[in-house]
């Protein structure tokens, strides 16, 4: 049995491996070319060996050399505040900003364990007052303040 | 089972009809209230391009002329097909408008493998904004004053000549002006125009074919020369320049034109409002200068023409691409 | 020479001194700061979102006014940099890595300082150079082909590597990355779509700012709302802590001066002069210091240096403007597009034929430098205040405003759809140990660097000695070499001092 004993340089290994296989795969169809008349697939399918190269020697180092371990992932903050930013654009051109901007500070206060609903709302409500006077009527940035435009 | 009292039913027809005529009345009324919101202008450039410029540009004149607010929206992507598209898609109200080039958006039919909107059908064109030709550039230390000594001097040199282009139009006009008059010279593709401009200075590309604000810039500062334009007629910002046609090469036929579009079902009436604050716009002197400033002229046209316009264009890019060898992506 | 300097100096400041145009420096200066704090709206939009209001005014005026912005939305951007770890621009990156670690140690103010004071200084030295120097240093500049170029985005490249605090060979493995995330859109050379997808709004590239932010900003809220103690910048109010210590200058004034002379030169590049010119400003301080280990954990040279070379790189990236009528990047070209719409050729002809204009515009620079060190120190104590707020509330506003910021500049959901991948991108690299910072210089050089090697080959029709032929490239070759050499040669040394222990 293999003992890990870098973590985060296998994990990084198998990322750039990923990467260089993914890169020679959807490239499969560029044309390479000559080295003296490179085609458009000639640097991205050198740079996708040299990619999985380096993910192969990282990944090895993972299983020779000791390194720090992984920190535990916490699905929550990442998965609250990607969420946040994904309503915003789904969103933003349906309800406008005043809305949107209330619901990603909701969703964005929810990435924490205690989240105080009331003073969230009210975070929510300064902010989309804030932002829609500055954006849209000071600045005149193309964001809908409301809904139907 | 309750059904409705007689009487209602005998209602129900004339208020029916009553409806209908009131509809129609506020549709027609709305278009006769035009603008009724703040007007947007796409704009299918990033911030601070050139092109982004001259949209910010005609946004604050139109301003005043049409009395309300006009914001400039830029939805950058796939050469203007996504702003495009998102116009095509927009209530037909007059108050979303593209100000774009057409001819790119008549090119882009072609130059993608599915584009997302049919142009002619789903656009209409409101007004023109203006007509813009492509140079043929040569350093100013060159030794060939007109276009013919310049296609004498490439016939010559053969596969050592090379060209520059920064523009699928500049692209276009390389091939066309090769296949006319059966020089061999190599392509040299730039990012930005601006690119290539040490490459003319040190005699590393002989000629190329670049657009109209790079070559009048640089022709000023008295580091390129400016042999002939792409057009059909000579520009009245530069009537010195022949055309193509007049200097010896046939054939070669290329108009950028800035215009403003709207989706395809807007009333008439409004579309006839946005013509005429476009033109009002377009004849005033400041407009003239900072258009010819930018190597154009300005472009007064009726919707009805300027939509010929258009599908001609749709038309002749079909016959450009296939020419020039671009591959639809 | 000297005596001819000092007079058109003179009437330069005398024009651009009046009263009105001072105060159009100082609105500009407002102006583009306050706009430039906001994340993800950077020079670029700033400056084409008050374009207009300078349609109007009078040409000195109305260029005075977009330098005044120009430099506000660069200072702006630091600001976010240190502040909340969002780059405002590419230059800024650098910025980033230690400046917002002295944030979090409660060394906000100081670094802020340091940015401003830095820059200033780099300013008056780019100010200097280009009334000086201009006209010779863009004849050197125009000298620059594509191979020279090349070599120039590989020397960048290189340098990245030595950016890295933690293993080189991960490091190596961000810039590939970056290189490879650089290449999605449209290849200039033959026309064709690279790793698009079909997606439309891959078709002209993944854009910086969604890619930046994502991997930046996005990615630090994250990691900060994991620990089990919200942070909170520790605020105090004596004046003491809001400034740079004894400790903290003496530090800096080295690295200001080196930041200064790299940015100097280097702005006057077409290209990614100012962002080379501030990664090129850290490596050489992290090489030089006597404890390297500090860099990336709050080191000020790390924000002296790089912040110095920014400001100098964009003083002089106005000189192949102003001198030859040439744009040296995006912003520039933007600034000449102002100027042609005021009615002036940029170009030598401006220095003979509107000497007020020309002398008025370098005065206004120096002018405008001032102005925002006179703006910006007592904001300092504001942004440092603000920082105190609870992070509960605060982050919610910082996120806000990315999101604002990127869809301003394209209103397409996809757009905020890139961000979301970078973050999480980011946030799983980072987990695994790898930077983003040699990821973002290998993104931004990539597509430099191959469009020029393969445009060298079309013109010297595949004979790669042109590399070696002209002098610009090779010199900058056997540099990259001798970069190499330094870093590689310190691990052999080390390799073989274990070897024989």
């Amino acid at each position: 049995m293999v003992r890990v004993k870098s973590p985060q340089d296998l994990g990084a290994g198998a990322v750039f491996a990923l990467i260089g296989v993914a890169g020679l795969y959807f490239g499969r169809e560029l044309a390479f070319g000559t080295a003296a008349r490179m085609g458009p697939g000639y640097f991205p399918t050198l740079l996708s060996i040299l990619i999985l190269a380096i993910g192969i020697i990282v990944a090895i180092r993972g299983l020779t050399t000791e390194g720090p371990p992984i920190e535990p992932v916490q699905l929550r903050p990442i998965a609250m505040i990607i969420a946040a930013i994904l309503i915003f654009g789904v969103l933003i051109g349906v309800v406008g900003l005043a809305l949107t901007a209330l619901l990603l500070t909701v969703f964005a206060a929810y990435a924490r364990r205690e989240v105080k609903l009331t003073e969230t709302i009210l975070l929510g409500a300064g902010l989309a007052a804030f932002t829609v006077a500055v954006f849209v009527y000071l600045l005149g940035q193309p964001l809908p303040a409301w809904w139907g435009r | 089972m309750n059904i409705a009292p007689k009487w209602l039913l005998h209602c129900a027809g004339p208020a029916a009809a009553l409806a209908a005529a009131v509809c129609a009345m506020t549709t027609d009324a709305r278009a006769q209230d035009y603008p009724t919101q703040d007007i947007r202008f796409m704009c299918g450039f990033p911030a601070g391009s050139g092109a982004d410029v001259l949209v910010r540009y005609m946004a604050e004149k139109v301003r005043p002329v049409a009395n309300r607010t006009v914001i400039v929206e830029n939805k950058v992507g796939a050469a203007g097909n996504i702003a495009a598209e998102h116009t095509a898609r927009a209530k037909p109200d007059g108050h979303t408008v593209y100000v774009h080039a057409a001819s790119a958006i008549a090119a882009n039919m072609h130059l993608f493998k599915k584009p997302p909107i049919d142009a002619a059908k789903d656009l209409q064109i409101a007004a023109g904004v203006n007509k813009q030709p492509f140079m043929v550039m040569v350093a100013a230390g060159s030794p060939y004053k007109t276009l013919a000594e310049l296609t004498a001097a490439m016939k010559q040199k053969g596969d050592k000549a090379s060209y520059a282009q920064s523009n699928t139009s500049g692209k276009v006009m390389g091939e066309l002006y090769k296949q006319v008059t059966g020089i061999k010279a190599v392509e040299v593709a730039y990012r930005t125009a601006n690119d290539s401009l040490n490459d003319f200075a040190s005699g590393v590309v002989d000629y190329g074919m670049m657009d109209p604000v790079f070559a009048l810039s640089h022709t000023r500062a008295g580091r390129l020369r400016m042999l002939a334009v792409s057009t059909a007629e000579r520009m009245q910002a530069l009537p010195e320049l022949p055309t193509m046609a007049e200097a010896g090469v046939p054939g070669v036929e290329l108009l950028t034109w800035f215009a403003a579009m709207v989706p395809a079902g807007t009333p008439k009436p409004v579309v006839e409002t946005l013509n005429k604050w476009f033109n009002q716009v377009l004849a005033t002197d400041d407009a003239k200068k900072f258009l010819n400033s930018f190597g154009g002229d300005p472009f007064i046209t009726t919707p009805e023409d300027g939509q010929a316009l258009f599908r001609k264009h749709v038309k002749d890019w079909e016959g450009h691409v296939r020419a020039a060898g671009i591959e639809p992506q | 020479m000297g005596f001819d300097l000092f007079q058109n100096l003179a009437t330069g400041f005398g024009a651009a001194v009046s009263l009105k145009n001072l105060g159009f420096a100082l609105i500009g200066c407002l102006l583009g700061t306050l706009i430039g704090v906001l994340p993800g709206i950077g020079p670029i939009p700033t400056i084409a979102m008050l374009l207009p209001i300078t349609f109007g005014l009078d040409p000195l005026s109305s260029l005075i006014m977009l330098a005044g912005i120009y430099y506000g939305a660069q200072y702006g951007g630091s600001t976010t940099s240190i502040l909340v770890n969002i780059p405002g621009e590419a230059a800024s990156i650098v910025t980033c890595i230690d400046g917002h670690q002295m944030a979090k140690q409660g060394r906000a103010g100081a670094a802020l300082a340091v940015a401003a004071l830095g820059s200033f200084f780099a300013g008056c030295v780019g100010t200097v150079f280009i009334a000086a120097f201009g006209p010779p240093l863009a004849a050197i500049a125009q000298e620059f082909n594509s191979p020279d170029y090349f070599s120039l985005m590989v020397l960048g490249l290189v340098t990245a590597v030595i950016l890295a605090h933690g293993s080189v060979i991960k490091a190596i493995g961000m810039v590939l990355v970056g290189l490879l995330l650089g290449l999605v859109g449209t290849d200039v050379n033959s026309g064709l779509t690279r790793y698009t997808f079909g997606i439309s709004e891959l078709w002209d590239g993944i854009d910086f700012v969604p890619l930046v932010i994502g991997m930046f900003g996005i990615v630090e809220i994250i990691r900060n709302l994991e620990r089990s103690t919200l942070p909170r910048a520790q605020f105090s109010a004596r004046l003491k802590d809001l400034w740079p210590s004894r400790k903290d200058f003496d530090a800096s004034w080295r690295a200001v001066l080196r930041g200064t002379a790299l940015g100097s030169l280097l702005g006057i590049l077409p290209g990614g002069g100012a962002v080379l010119a501030a990664f090129a400003s850290y490596t050489l301080e992290k090489k030089v210091a006597k404890d390297p280990s500090r860099f990336g954990n709050g080191a000020i040279e790390g924000v002296a240096g790089p912040e110095s070379a920014n400001n100098a790189a964009s003083q002089t990236s106005f000189i192949p403007l102003l001198t030859l009528g040439l744009p040296s990047n995006a912003i520039m070209a933007l600034m000449m597009g102002a100027m042609i719409i005021q009615g002036i050729q940029p170009g030598s002809a401006v220095m003979t034929k509107r000497p007020d204009l020309f002398w008025g515009m370098v005065a206004s620079m120096w002018i405008g430098n001032l102005m925002l060190l006179v703006i910006n120190l007592p904001l300092i104590g504001i942004w440092v205040r603000l920082l105190s707020v609870p992070y509960r509330l605060l982050y919610p506003a910082i996120l806000l405003f990315c999101v604002i910021g990127i869809y301003s500049t394209n209103t397409n959901i996809a757009q905020l759809v890139l961000c979301a991948a970078f973050a999480v991108f980011g946030y799983v690299l980072l987990r695994f140990g790898c930077e983003p910072a040699p990821l973002v210089l290998g993104f931004i050089l990539g597509p430099l660097m191959e469009e020029n090697l393969r445009r060298s080959l079309v013109i010297s029709r595949g004979d790669p000695m042109v590399f070696i032929e002209r002098p610009i490239s090779a010199i900058l070759l056997a540099a990259t070499v001798a970069v190499i050499a330094l870093i590689v040669l310190p691990q052999f040394r080390k390799t073989r001092e274990e070897a024989f222990q």
